[in-house]
């Protein structure tokens, strides 16, 4: 199981602000990552926005990128400041 | 140097107090208060609600902390930022800066605060009288920010 967040105007899209899911096998990458959960949460249009950062356990990662095997998974959108 | 986020209320005098006792050799101290505005782009406001990533968001702010150190002869730093769901005039961000001099201290309180205001990360929705909206910089924080462009680069974002 992967825990993920949900960030910003993104935990709209999902309705929450964290879950943890299984990752399916066949997503290894973030493009597929981005497919996968798009089709999930019933909004493939929202998950593929690209101002939307992907963090990958912490870190930020430029895409396209192998996801491996990860323990947290963050949808990262334009920061709002404090 | 010392950084928070709390989803508990701010109050700034007495943080005041104690960062002032705490500090040494210091001629000058700033500090800053960021409040929660009653009304935003001419509607009333109900609440803010403010996320962070944690352990992410401290150290993007304990890094611009570093920077400022190597900038300006500080002889401390706090910043301290409240999370979660606030109301109007509830006290979001306490800032404080120390040195030997004003200029310093005044420059530095400065310069985090349009970090704070551009860069650190959290997001925050606000729910006003006329609905709910997720805020981002306005074009005059980043007209702020870039008054610091000559600075390190991975700060400013130049």
């Amino acid at each position: 199981m992967t825990q993920f967040h949900f960030f910003g105007r993104v935990g709209d899209i999902t309705g929450v602000t964290s879950d943890q899911i299984k990752i399916p096998q066949d997503v290894r990458d973030t493009e597929g990552l981005r497919r996968w959960i798009g089709e999930l949460y019933n909004s493939l249009e929202g998950f593929q926005d690209d101002t939307i950062r992907i963090a990958i356990d912490g870190e930020v990662r430029i895409e396209p990128c192998q996801i491996g095997s990860p323990a947290e998974i963050a949808f990262l959108p334009p920061v709002g400041g404090g | 140097m010392k950084v928070i986020l709390t989803e508990e209320p701010i109050k700034s005098s007495e943080l005041l107090a104690d960062f002032t006792s705490s500090v040494r050799n210091a001629g000058a101290i700033v500090s800053f208060s960021g409040l929660v505005r009653d009304y935003s782009s001419g509607a009333e406001v109900v609440n803010l609600y403010l996320q962070a990533y944690s352990p992410m968001t401290e150290n993007s702010i304990r890094s611009v902390i570093k920077t400022a150190n190597t900038q300006w002869p500080l002889t401390g730093v706090r910043v301290l930022h409240r999370i979660g769901l606030m109301n109007p005039r509830d006290e979001i961000v306490f800032v404080a800066t120390a040195s030997e001099h004003r200029r310093a201290a005044f420059d530095s309180a400065d310069f985090l605060m349009d970090f704070l205001k551009t860069k650190a990360i959290f997001w925050k929705k606000e729910t006003r009288s006329d609905g709910e909206f997720w805020i981002e910089p306005r074009q005059q924080d980043y007209q702020d920010i870039r008054r610091w462009d000559s600075m390190k680069s991975d700060v400013t974002g130049a």
